[in-house]
């Protein structure tokens, strides 16, 4: 369940995204999850949740891409000004 | 048309909820797109780029063997590293979530050995290796991580290695790579391993061969077998002539005996 591990590393780069745009939160994060990638998409969507609990991210959508390569990536972020 | 209900008065002030909603719309946060466009594996990436750095500065060669729980790893690498730590200094990481029972088995062959417990994890990252290297024995040419047994995630975690090395038992059956292909494609090098027991359990070489082939053309594979010795000596020049190592003359001190290449 690396996934849990993944979702901890995105939650802290979001977190540190938002406080170098002065945003208060997210809104809706965007991400691609390529099937070759080694992440699981439902692992994923398990362990987002749980990672972000407490964080300015609690409240986010998470919206998944999937395309069929290596890609895992942080696509773009809808945030809240402060 | 009325904003509030459709109706086709233009505006609709006596709409019981237009004012209440009219204020509660102008409260509203405005939000705003912001477009990144990074990988998500760029935390742990930036640390394994930190941990090559810090390789190659020190001209130290990494290999990163990964394989499943019971595959024979420790066994492989215990005896081929026994051989060749006399011929230059080496260690070996290996995690495991519990116990020193791994790490010991490489003191028994007089291999140095630190063993790393990841406790919840199911892998070790770029991070946890850095950690683990203050305490290393000094001058080191090479360090063998044995990762934790898992064909899933420790495939996707960079620790800042030369080679990745993908080990494959003959007990595990022949479909392994095609059901956890990740770890078979993006090895360096690919072992066989437990190949004595390839009689006993009728095992198809030319369908793993096939399968392993569909997803990595051209990394070495070897053939192997503790038992027999088989395979040991062609890994171990395989694994020298990837990574460049040289014999180093400072190790050998009284094994005076030792060839030098």
């Amino acid at each position: 369940m690396h996934e849990l591990t993944l979702a901890f590393d995105l939650v802290d780069r979001v977190s540190e995204i938002l406080q170098q745009e002065g945003a208060s939160e997210a809104k809706s994060i965007s991400i691609t999850i390529g099937k070759k990638s080694g992440v699981d998409r439902s692992c994923f969507e398990f362990a987002f949740p749980e990672a972000a609990k407490g964080s300015n991210l609690e409240k986010a959508e998470l919206l998944i891409l999937e395309t069929e390569d290596h890609t895992f990536q942080l696509n773009s972020l809808e945030v809240i000004d402060v | 048309m009325c904003k509030d209900c459709g109706c086709s008065t233009a505006t609709h002030p006596l709409f019981p909820g237009s004012q209440q909603k009219r204020k509660i719309s102008g409260s509203i946060k405005p939000s705003r797109k912001i477009t990144v466009e990074e990988s998500l594996f760029q935390k742990n990436q930036n640390e394994a780029i930190e941990n090559r750095k810090l390789f190659n500065q020190e001209n130290l060669k990494v290999i990163n063997v990964m394989s499943s729980p019971g595959s024979g790893k420790t066994t492989l690498l215990s005896n081929l590293l026994g051989e060749m730590k006399n011929h230059y200094p080496l260690a070996v990481l290996v995690g495991d979530q519990e116990t020193s029972i791994d790490a010991d088995r490489y003191a028994k062959e007089g291999v140095f050995a630190k063993q790393i417990n990841t406790h919840a994890a199911c892998h070790l990252d770029a991070k946890r290796i850095r950690e683990n290297l203050n305490d290393l024995p000094n001058n080191l040419k090479l360090i063998v991580i044995e990762n934790v047994g898992n064909l899933v995630c420790p495939a996707v975690f960079d620790l800042g290695e030369k080679l990745k090395v993908a080990l494959l038992s003959t007990t595990e059956g022949e479909e392994k790579p095609l059901k956890y292909p990740v770890l078979f494609h993006d090895a360096d090098i690919i072992v066989l391993s437990k190949c004595d027991l390839i009689d006993v359990l009728e095992y198809d070489l030319e369908l793993v061969t096939k399968n392993i082939r569909s997803l990595n053309p051209s990394a070495p594979l070897v053939l192997c077998s503790t038992k027999t010795g088989a395979g040991i000596s062609e890994l171990r020049t395989t694994i020298e002539t990837a990574l460049s190592l040289k014999e180093d003359t400072d190790v050998l001190g009284d094994t005076s005996n030792a060839q030098i290449n």
